[in-house]
């Protein structure tokens, strides 16, 4: 006899995450960034099946506010497409927390998409996905420093081959 | 009178899992009507709370998520942990009163502190087991004890893996050790293997080692167990009225067994069996009641054994003659000195570009003078069956005996052992000894047990 774990999708619960995100707006509204309630709603749904679309359970409060609140600040971010964003940096967020085999704890690795996002990637969620977080989590698998990019080092190699000549 | 009374509780103690006790008891209850739905509920949001708590101690606070298979693990320790504490109180009836008036997070509490005594019994058996260790070849038995359980002291972790066994224990017990998991499972093991130790203490290390060697010279190799063939010979020579520590068996012994055994049901030879422990118990001078005990259980499989042994008239393979593999054997065979390497290659070259057999066979009688270079040959040669025939045909029995010894056929181990013409040429004399007579076959077979290649 085994005793699954059964997630509790209580409506309840879910309307509780949604006005802990809509708390968020409080301090996103400087930025001139708000979710509507029904935004915020689709928010925890996301994160719901981005959980179960990775195979990961989440107790407690979620990272939807911890995401918000870090991204807040970006400039490639506008009310335009706030929502869209913040969906996808959610779903992005919950794949490399496998893909780095949870060596990374949440704080470090959203600060890593933070930085990639507002630096090398110039607001591109693609880039970030497909570019800079994959090699993060190579490099944090293989044990390397997560900034660590081979990349720079034969650019660095063809640089001084060019000095050479 | 050992009758004691036994309080009724309306849940059936039967049914419910050893290893899953806790989920099998919330179960059992909720179907027995024991726990209200309402109950039901609270108890699993509890369980989800645990979780969630375990979680955040097993991220460290680092992480909000976990995945699924590590939660379904976390939660299965917990849920084992509590189960620990529950089995540890009186009855079924004060195990459901604690799980209605107290919180989980209690009973999980208790339940750490009932794993960290229940480690201390593990500890505690393991020197049993240790001191009590049996001199003997079979390398399960001693890996088992020797190294078998340091992955479980050494690292077994009540916190998130309470459930699992972190050990390699490969030697089977009479009794193996199912429907338990993590320390009760090690418990119970050590507990049995104990049992088994103290009754071997009371035979000599060197007779068992005969009794094994009589049940399969390469038992050192096998994963059986030994105290049952301890039990079955000594059990043969108390129905013998022979002393146990004998434990020998003569074919007129066999022959009076067989006599004394074959016309009884299965029920009438377990009780003569029950019998014949009792009285071994006694003349054994065995006091540890629950020694006693193990061997009275250990009938349920001992008597289909030797019922089957009656049956199919292999009394023997119950009851083994012993057999000591250290006596010298009689015969002394040289194989000869081998050829110089050179013409060694210059005569397998010449044999391997021979066209017709005829020619092969001309240079086997011409330059072949020693069994060493004619096995040599038969390896490298890479003769076909039919070809091998022929060369073996041209052997004597003795040289067969010879070349049967140093080359048995056992395919499942020989194929990553040996190389492909190796097995070739092991096949090929399995193939010719299955043509030959009966009685030449089986004289060659006995001269192969008692022959030593020099």
């Amino acid at each position: 006899m085994s005793f699954e774990l059964k997630l509790f999708d209580s409506y309840l619960i879910e309307k509780q995450a949604v006005s802990e995100v809509l708390l968020c707006n409080n301090i996103t509204a400087d930025y001139a960034l708000v979710l509507s309630e029904e935004q915020a709603l689709e928010l925890v749904e996301t994160r719901s099946h981005s959980l179960k679309n990775v195979g990961r359970v989440e107790f407690g409060g979620g990272i939807i506010e911890k995401v918000i609140l870090t991204f807040a600040d970006s400039p490639y971010i506008s009310q335009y497409r706030y929502a869209e964003i913040i969906n996808e940096l959610v779903e992005v967020f919950y794949y490399f927390k496998n893909e780095t085999l949870d060596l990374m704890s949440d704080d470090d690795l959203i600060g890593y998409m933070k930085k990639y996002f507002d630096g090398v990637c110039q607001g591109s969620l693609d880039q970030l996905k497909y570019r800079e977080l994959e090699r993060m989590a190579k490099n944090v698998r293989l044990g390397l420093d997560p900034d660590y990019n081979d990349l720079y080092d034969s650019e660095k190699l063809m640089n001084d081959e060019d000095e050479d000549e | 009178m050992n009758n004691k009374i036994k309080k009724q509780s309306i849940i059936d103690g039967e049914k419910l899992s050893g290893e899953f006790y806790f989920q099998s008891l919330l179960q059992e209850a909720y179907v027995k009507g024991v726990l209200s739905p309402k109950e039901s509920e609270r108890i699993q949001l509890e369980c989800l709370k645990l979780l969630a708590d375990s979680t955040e101690r097993f991220t460290r606070g680092q992480s909000s998520s976990i995945r699924v298979e590590i939660a379904q693990g976390i939660m299965a320790s917990n849920l084992f942990t509590i189960g620990i504490y529950l089995k540890s109180l009186p009855d079924l009836d004060t195990a459901i009163f604690h799980i209605q008036n107290e919180p989980l997070e209690k009973l999980y509490e208790y339940g750490l502190a009932v794993l960290k005594r229940k480690i201390n019994v593990a500890h505690y058996f393991y020197n049993r087991v240790c001191k009590s260790k049996l001199k003997t070849a079979n390398q399960a038995y001693n890996i088992t004890i020797d190294q078998g359980f340091k992955p479980f002291f050494e690292s077994y972790e009540i916190n998130f893996h309470a459930h699992e066994i972190p050990s390699d224990i490969d030697y089977q017990l009479i009794h193996p050790v199912t429907d338990l998991a993590g320390v009760e499972f090690v418990i119970k093991y050590l507990e049995n293997l104990y049992y088994e130790n103290l009754f071997c203490s009371y035979f000599d290390a060197d007779t068992i080692h005969e009794v094994m060697s009589g049940y399969d010279p390469s038992y050192k190799y096998l994963l059986d167990n030994i105290c049952a063939q301890v039990l079955q010979n000594a059990l043969g020579c108390q129905l013998l009225s022979a002393p146990p520590d004998r434990l020998d068996f003569s074919p007129a012994d066999l022959n009076a067994l067989d006599k004394k055994l074959k016309n009884h049901s299965q029920a009438e030879l377990q009780t003569q069996l029950e019998t014949a422990v009792r009285e071994l118990v006694t003349d054994l001078k065995l006091t540890n009641r629950s020694l006693k005990k193990y061997l009275l259980t250990s009938l349920t499989k001992i008597t289909p054994t030797v019922f089957q042994g009656l049956t199919i008239h292999s009394l023997n393979k119950v009851f083994v003659p012993r057999y000591n593999p250290n006596i010298k054997p009689i015969i002394h065979y040289n194989m000869g000195i081998k050829m110089d390497d050179n013409a060694y290659r210059d005569m397998i070259t010449e044999f391997l570009s021979c066209r017709f057999f005829e020619d092969k066979l001309a240079i086997i009688k011409e330059q072949i003078k020693t069994l060493a270079d004619m096995e040599d040959l038969l390896i490298a040669g890479e003769l076909e069956s039919t070809e091998a025939t022929m060369i073996f045909g041209l052997l004597e029995d003795i040289e067969l005996a010879v070349l049967t010894k140093r080359h048995p056929l056992h395919p499942a181990i020989d194929a990553i052992d040996f190389s492909a013409s190796e097995i070739r040429m092991q096949q090929n004399l399995d193939a010719y000894l299955r043509t030959l007579p009966r009685a030449r076959l089986a004289e060659i077979l006995s001269m192969a047990t008692t022959i030593e290649v020099v």
